[in-house]
């Protein structure tokens, strides 16, 4: 057999697999050491088994995965989720729609405390859910907002799929990290905008909250200031070149974990809980790295990213046309497979396409992360929507699918956004301190 | 009892955790303050890194914490394709416990060529045997899976 048909054969019985519920990891490690047997040696396939789960763990520089995914969880011990969305609601609540607004600036926040949609859409479903049903908003507009502002985790830093994505491409994670920084804001914006749309077209959609006296506002303002100092001492000393990525986890973790003991909200058993799940989260991460890499190898045995690189080229089609075919191919596959399988899955393929076409792959990194954030709140299986669907029992799922629409076409809005601006990712980077 | 022994080798990983975050802000405060770098600290992460991601493993798997693809799930569940279950998981568990036993081949070879960290010459075999302890764990709790959905 070819080399091209044995990967052919290999992606075939991985998709198999995967859709019978193996764990990615797991299934990406069995048909990746086959494949490397068939291919190279049994001997080369043991030795990858044996040695890569040690060598692709036991690496200095994948210490930011636990100690960010540490510090997301004791900001929402700590109640940094609650006070954001009070500082925000204090100023935008009394406006049409202003709740769900305070809730995209209040998970655009969280996202730059944690890494993870799921953890952000849990937060603040569970803060800003009870007020929107209390001044009786639209439950589409109510639960589609927090699924898609939930998302904003994964785009702002830190970013679990960001540093995910520069360890499968080597690059580095905090040019990544603050490449993701404006994308974030100006998805951001446009969620709020098209609230604000949403709001104008159906006013009952969104009605007016309290509006609070002067005084009232700038001590919620005062109350999001811890807040404000952890993500200027981490994110802002990345980008002063202060801290290595690493240290401003660590420091990061720290410093919510003091906040969380000030505010005598960390107990034992919320600390146990918060290492319990850091480690969790950490291991599934790492299962699917180990997996990765072992995969890896054999996808570059059977050359089939290189042979799909030189057709593509050879068709001479414009970045801005394989950038459109790769967003169409990822929508779809966003229905079906979930974020992170998407990205081990897909990245080792497009990489060289994008090399090839001499698209930045930093840019292309939050492209990745955009779509990636599309494909969460995508049905049947968006993970997003399940967990608001957890938070807001009562909802049907259509409703919050259909509530979630808007936002997905605003998230389309931001990708040409950045498809004809690639500056807007890329500016913080290239003027990174160092 | 096994889900207890689990649970208690994640919270030892979650220690090493809360300690290395002690660690990497030490080494910050050493190197701006006292002007002192402290050389064993990337190491020492290193080393952190495997314990806690390979104390975390087992408990993971025990606590339904891998990611899967769930587009099927209900087709799945109906009584023609339930053998399904039972059969990835035990093949999940035969490459794990392969893992386990090449890991601790690599772990015993390492430890006749005596290696070991550069700077605190830490030996590194116990670190790897413990990746081949926490893969026969998980392919353990792969078997258990398969025995509850049989």
């Amino acid at each position: 057999m070819s080399p091209t048909l044995v990967g052919l054969a290999g992606m075939a019985a991985l998709l198999v697999l995967l859709f019978l519920r193996m764990p990615i990891g797991i299934a990406m490690s069995l048909v990746g050491a086959a494949g490397v047997a068939l291919l190279n040696s049994p001997q080369a396939a043991l030795h990858s088994l044996g040695a890569f789960p040690y060598s692709h763990a036991a690496v200095q520089a994948f210490a930011v995965i636990p100690l960010f995914v540490l510090m997301g969880n004791f900001a929402a011990v700590s109640g940094m989720g609650k006070d954001l969305y009070a500082a925000a609601y204090a100023w935008i609540g009394h406006r049409r729609g202003g709740l769900a607004s305070a809730t995209v600036l209040a998970c655009a926040g969280f996202a730059a405390l944690s890494g993870s949609s799921v953890a952000s859409a849990v937060t603040m479903g569970r803060v800003s859910l009870p007020e929107m049903e209390r001044y009786r908003y639209d439950t589409r507009l109510a639960t589609g907002v927090i699924a898609a502002g939930g998302t904003l985790g994964i785009l702002i830093p830190p970013s679990t799929v960001l540093v995910v994505y520069a360890l499968l491409t080597e690059e580095s994670i905090g040019r990544l990290f603050l490449a993701g920084v404006l994308p974030g804001l100006l998805l951001t914006a446009l969620f709020v905008a098209t609230v604000v749309l949403l709001c104008a077209w159906r006013p009952q959609y969104g009605p007016p909250g309290e509006r609070l006296a002067l005084r009232a506002r700038f001590a919620a303002l005062a109350g999001a200031a811890p807040f404000v100092a952890v993500v200027l001492i981490t994110i802002g000393g990345i980008y002063a070149g202060v801290f290595t990525v690493n240290e401003a986890a660590a420091v990061g973790a720290l410093l919510t974990m003091a906040h969380a003991l000030w505010r005598r909200r960390l107990g034992f058993a919320a600390l146990r809980d918060a290492l319990l799940q850091t480690v969790r989260t950490t291991a599934m991460v790492f299962l699917i790295l180990i997996g990765a890499h072992i995969f890896s190898p054999f996808l570059a045995l059977s050359r089939i990213p290189s042979d799909l690189a030189s057709v593509l080229t050879g068709l001479e089609l414009s970045a801005a046309g394989v950038l459109a075919i790769l967003l169409a191919a990822y929508l779809v596959l966003g229905m079906f497979l979930e974020g992170f399988a998407m990205m081990v899955l897909t990245v080792p393929i497009v990489f060289p396409i994008i090399i090839a076409l001499g698209i930045d792959p930093v840019w292309f990194g939050i492209f990745v992360a955009i779509v990636l954030e599309m494909g969460l709140i995508s049905p049947p299986v968006g993970i997003n929507v399940f967990v608001v669907k957890g938070v807001a029992q009562d909802v049907p799922m259509g409703r919050i699918f259909a509530g979630i629409m808007p936002f997905w076409l605003a998230m389309i809005v931001c990708v040409g956004i950045l498809v004809a601006f690639p500056q807007i990712a890329l500016v913080l980077p290239n003027s990174m301190m160092r | 009892m096994f889900d207890r022994l689990l649970r208690a080798l994640a919270l030892c990983g979650g220690a090493v955790l809360l300690g290395l975050m002690g660690l990497v802000a030490f080494d910050v405060l050493m190197r701006y303050v006292l002007r002192l770098p402290f050389l064993g600290a990337y190491e020492m992460t290193e080393l952190a890194m495997a314990l806690i991601v390979f104390l975390g493993l087992p408990y993971c798997a025990a606590t339904g914490g891998h990611v899967s693809v769930d587009v099927l799930g209900e087709l799945l569940e109906r009584p023609a394709l339930r053998w399904t279950g039972p059969l990835v998981n035990l093949a999940g568990a035969a490459l794990l416990a392969l893992m386990a036993w090449q890991a601790a081949l690599f772990a015993l070879g390492s430890r006749d060529r005596g290696e070991a960290t550069n700077m605190l010459r830490i030996e590194t075999w116990p670190f790897e045997l413990l990746t081949a302890a926490s893969m026969a764990l998980f392919a353990l709790v792969l078997v258990r899976e398969a025995w509850r959905r049989r």
